[in-house]
């Protein structure tokens, strides 16, 4: 997408106008709705802050400038001032989980960019503030490593079933530090002498690139100490992965936990 | 645009508002907020229903409301807010401080 610009002038009752041109911009770069608000509330508070705290109130001499462009996956917003050299990502970050009576009144704003918005630059050059925010385009595919902000560790989960069957279910995003947590799991499966593994994926919701390398490395791993990783219950996102790269060919994939249970025969006993 | 629309379901005051709350307009919001408060009436809903878009400049009054109110042991309680607004409210923390409402009768009746 091209850079496109528009110019407001410094005043809180254009800020709108600004909004509406990001909100368009962010849509046609394939920003869903929730990340298209996120982009209008970066950059209706960063004006406000401008506005108010870098220019003064109504100085309708004074203008804004608001960059947009695509650039690979992500929306880049720019916005440009003139007012004094002000770097609004410097000040200290108010307290969500302060009580009511204790809660600042001010610098809201820039904390939800910084919640909000992926990437965050702010220089000063050529006699103009500038603020670079990025929002990243989730990938239809969940191949992409960065769409979101990272989970707590969630817990991956053993179980034993008859004739030595063992189930193991991670959970959340599976990535490459939760993938490097199932591998641990896995090896010491094996290492206890486990070896008719069946992975219940059915908690899994995201696959990067990552641990799809990883999840590979732990069935040839399993299939050398002559036991076998079979996958349960893809979700809908992750199975769409498989398929595009043709994991369903390399992986035996059941619908279910309950249906490997049955159905699989492992070689081991 | 931005609307307000005030009615008494005693003992509550009920304020819809309607349109867009940003920092152009959000003292019209601490205004009708204020109104309220110095007639009296310390037990407030607020209806977001119609409200599609807030910035933290319409979180800074609803803020200032609640803290007036409280010192007064009266209360401000939001029903029925768009998700984008109870995402604004939520990334504030402000949900751990202010009850949030599915409804607008439910609001009310939690008085």
């Amino acid at each position: 997408m091209n850079e496109k610009k528009l110019r407001i002038s410094a005043q809180i009752k254009d800020i709108a106008t600004a909004c509406d041109f990001v909100v368009a911009e962010a849509e046609s770069a394939g920003l869903d709705e929730r990340d298209a608000h996120h982009c209008q509330l970066a950059v209706d508070e960063i004006c406000t802050n401008i506005i108010e705290h870098g220019y003064g109130l109504a100085d309708d001499e004074r203008f804004i400038d608001i960059i947009c462009q695509k650039y690979d996956n992500r929306f880049v917003v720019q916005i440009l001032d003139d007012s004094f050299p002000f770097d609004p990502l410097g000040r200290t970050d108010p307290d969500p989980t302060s009580e009511l009576e204790d809660r600042r009144i001010g610098g809201w704003g820039v904390y939800f960019i910084k919640k909000m918005m992926d990437e965050l630059t702010y220089d000063y050059s050529q006699g103009r503030n500038r603020l670079t925010m990025v929002k990243r385009l989730k990938s239809k595919t969940g191949l992409s490593e960065n769409t979101r902000k990272p989970l707590e560790p969630t817990p991956i989960l053993v179980s034993s079933y008859p004739n030595n069957n063992w189930s193991i279910a991670p959970s959340g995003r599976l990535d490459i530090a939760s993938s490097r947590r199932l591998e641990a799991v896995v090896v010491k499966e094996l290492g206890d002498g486990h070896r008719n593994l069946i992975l219940d994926m059915s908690k899994v919701d995201y696959i990067a690139s990552g641990g799809l390398k990883i999840l590979v490395s732990l069935w040839k791993r399993t299939r050398d100490q002559r036991g076998d990783l079979i996958l349960a219950g893809l979700t809908p996102s992750v199975r769409e992965v498989f398929m595009l790269i043709g994991f369903d060919l390399v992986f035996t994939v059941f619908k279910s936990l309950n249906e490997a249970l049955a159905n699989h025969k492992f070689n081991s006993k | 645009m931005l609307d307000f629309n005030v009615s008494q379901s005693d003992p509550v005051t009920l304020i819809e508002a309607s349109g867009r709350i940003d920092s152009s307009n959000a003292n019209l919001l601490g205004d009708a907020l204020s109104g309220v408060i110095d007639e009296g009436h310390t037990q407030l809903v607020l209806d977001l229903s119609a409200v599609g878009y807030m910035s933290s400049a319409g979180l800074r009054e609803i803020v200032s409301a609640l803290k007036k109110l409280r010192r007064a042991s009266g209360d401000l309680r939001i029903a029925q807010p768009s998700p984008r607004v109870v995402e604004v409210i939520e990334m504030s923390g402000l949900d751990s401080e202010i009850q949030v409402f599915a409804s607008q009768a439910e609001a009310i009746n939690s008085y």
